[in-house]
């Protein structure tokens, strides 16, 4: 029976190539669309090297200080307030604070700028980066503020043309720092750890506890990496008692600090298009997107169901003779259905590669990265659930678009229409 | 077999009623070969419509095989239809995507319990049947008109169902495809299918067991051929 569905359905298709390419340019661009933001999500929030447990790990990105009566600053965490505060929870885990920053990069007459970011030596042990020369900076190097730094494969291809470039030195913002580590590049889409060197954050001075938001807020993000997962919800605890405790302390200044998180990686970037007041969790985003995706999908699907309402006098003696021949109603509305199900699934996996290749070829722009190192690797991936995803909107549009031709069709008087017609 | 019981088809639109079939009764028994004959528009093709099913009487009763069909719902109509009979139109109506085997296979894809294997042993049977054994994978369009309307026989007769309605089977034939279509239409009818067919060919129709002749939606005559050694009456 199925057999003989996707032969006419086929059959069909191929009969009528206009209304085919239309259709499934409709739905295809259609699903392009929806599925070039699906995996750009992903892709931003999926666990891989560096990023391998990515999943484990809870950011803290920003803070709000108000000072009563006399400012309200948004920004990311004050360099003290990460350091000397929230680096020192007493919930066993990983604590990594950093920055970033674009660096003006210079070795033997090139100058390149790009970006840095300036951690301390938990960064490695939270980022599993694939070390191709030297190593990490320690920490006797950090503690002793060593002017060392690790790059990436491409920054030293670029000033070197080589890997091995283990102690020697290149110029950052006018500084001489002996490279001890070479690192495979970390994708684009880790946008947590992406960079194109690394040098210690005790270069930088804390600085001293001042009145007003200077403290609080400033230029680093905190990455925590519990030891457990069940020590995630202790984390956050230990953190929040923590920030209460502050801000008694600042009540006769006068100041309140509150952070943003701690978040796990899908909230982080869900929240960098909202604001505190907008955001009300990651179910609530899924859910207007869903929404969206719907209303998004509304418009093809009216123009395929008119298209495909066309159709019906095309195939009016082929659905009255199914009729005459015992098909009741229900049968023929499912069979309709299904073979708008296989369109749209058609398109839908053209509509995914396009996504992708959409995803390849505007990658700098949509992960919002500069394209300054040509050879960086960019791993995009298809997953499981976005390829369940796509045969689910597909599926949807299916039904939209195919419910009341395939009801109309079904309805068809087959004494009628079989009284005259063609060979 | 057939048992059409003070039928009336009324045809109504907001301005006008048509009245296509008024107090038919009729009883086609079981391994009957009925010809239905009349001028165009006098109910012919409404009458077979109602028989087969495909259309409800606007007054009166349907019975088939025994069985009332007042008040069966959509899906019991279609299963009864897919059981017990099978349709033969002038135009043949074949679809053209699919070659000769998978025509005739397409009623018994609605049929409950038939599996692939059998759908196509069944198909192949009926296929050889009306002579097309060496026509199985060829499209409609590669075939005459006869071998075509040999086809439709074929779908018609495959999943066993024991009535074959015939709207003018032979009304798009030359003569000598004609003549071999009703030939199997015979063979057919001996091997005990009751067919009722509309046609204009009176010299078919007096080939078949019984003529009933129609005019402006009312059945006049009941003649039964005289080869069988019976009466005519007016109705």
């Amino acid at each position: 029976m199925w057999f003989s569905y996707l032969k006419l359905v086929f059959a069909g298709m191929a009969k009528n190539k206009f209304f085919t390419a239309l259709s499934l340019f409709g739905i295809s661009s259609t699903v392009m669309i929806i599925m070039t933001v699906v995996l750009l999500f992903e892709n931003s929030v999926a666990p891989r090297k560096p990023e391998s447990r990515l999943d484990e790990m809870l950011f803290i990105k920003r803070v709000k200080v108000v000072v009563k009566d006399q400012s309200v600053s948004i920004g990311n965490v004050g360099r003290r307030l990460a350091v000397e505060y929230l680096a020192k929870l007493k919930t066993p885990a990983l604590i990594n604070v950093s920055s970033t920053d674009r660096f003006e990069i210079f070795y033997q007459g090139k100058l390149i700028s790009q970006q840095v970011i300036v951690t301390d030596p938990n960064y490695w042990r939270i980022y599993d980066f694939d070390f191709i020369k030297g190593r990490s900076f320690n920490l006797a190097e950090y503690n002793a503020k060593a002017q060392v730094v690790v790059i990436s494969s491409s920054l030293s291809n670029y000033f070197f043309g080589s890997l091995d470039v283990i102690g020697k030195m290149i110029k950052l913002r006018s500084q001489e720092y002996r490279i001890v580590g070479v690192v495979k590049d970390p994708p684009y889409t880790s946008t947590n750890c992406f960079a194109e060197a690394w040098v210690p954050s005790s270069l930088i001075d804390i600085p001293a506890e001042s009145e007003g938001s200077g403290s609080w807020s400033g230029e680093c993000y905190l990455t925590i990496l519990p030891n457990t997962p069940a020590d995630k919800q202790r984390v956050i605890d230990d953190v929040n008692d923590l920030m209460r405790k502050l801000n008694i302390r600042l009540a006769s200044k006068k100041t309140t600090v509150t952070l943003t998180g701690p978040d796990d990686a899908k909230t982080v970037y869900v929240r960098g298009y909202q604001s505190d007041e907008e955001f009300k969790g990651v179910t609530q985003f899924y859910l207007k997107w869903v929404s969206f995706i719907l209303l998004f999908l509304l418009l093809p699907s009216v123009n395929l169901m008119s298209l495909n309402i066309t159709r019906i006098r095309e195939r009016a003696t082929e659905i009255a003779l199914r009729k005459a021949f015992g098909a009741s109603r229900g049968v023929l509305v499912k069979q309709l259905l299904i073979e708008n199900i296989i369109l749209t699934v058609i398109g839908g996996v053209i509509g995914l590669t396009m996504a992708y290749a959409v995803l390849r070829i505007f990658a700098y722009q949509l992960f919002n990265v500069s394209p300054d190192m040509g050879d960086v690797d960019l791993v995009i991936t298809v997953n499981i659930s976005a390829f369940i995803l796509t045969l689910l909107v597909c599926f949807i549009f299916g039904i939209f678009s195919g419910i009341i031709p395939a009801l109309r069709m079904s309805k068809l008087n087959p004494a009628e229409i079989l009284k005259g017609g063609n060979k | 077999m057939i048992e059409l019981i003070d039928i009336q088809k009324v045809y109504r639109t907001s301005t006008v009623e048509t009245v296509a079939l008024e107090e038919v009764n009729i009883d086609i028994k079981r391994g009957e070969f009925v010809s239905v004959m009349g001028p165009s528009g006098c109910g012919k093709s409404t009458l077979l419509n109602i028989a087969g099913l495909l259309d409800l009487p606007t007054n009166g009763r349907v019975l088939i095989d025994g069985r009332t069909t007042e008040g069966m719902k959509d899906k019991e109509l279609a299963a009864f239809r897919n059981k017990m009979i099978g349709f033969v139109f002038q135009s043949f109506h074949l679809i053209n995507e699919l070659n000769v085997i998978d025509n005739v296979e397409l009623p018994m894809l609605y049929s409950n319990g038939i599996s692939a294997k059998e759908r196509h042993e069944k198909a192949i049977y009926a296929i050889e049947k009306v002579g097309l054994g060496h026509r199985m994978k060829h499209y409609p369009s590669e075939l005459s008109g006869g071998q075509c309307q040999r086809v439709a026989i074929a779908r018609a007769i495959a999943a066993g169902t024991s009535i074959l309605l015939a709207d003018e089977p032979t009304g798009n034939l030359d003569s000598r495809m004609g003549e071999e279509v009703m030939q199997i239409l015979f063979d057919l009818n001996t091997q005990g299918t009751t067919i009722v067919m509309v046609t204009h060919d009176e010299k078919l129709a007096k080939q078949t067991g019984r003529i009933l002749r129609f005019f402006d939606g009312r059945q006049v005559f009941s003649q039964v051929n005289s080869s069988l050694k019976q009466e005519d009456h007016v109705v």
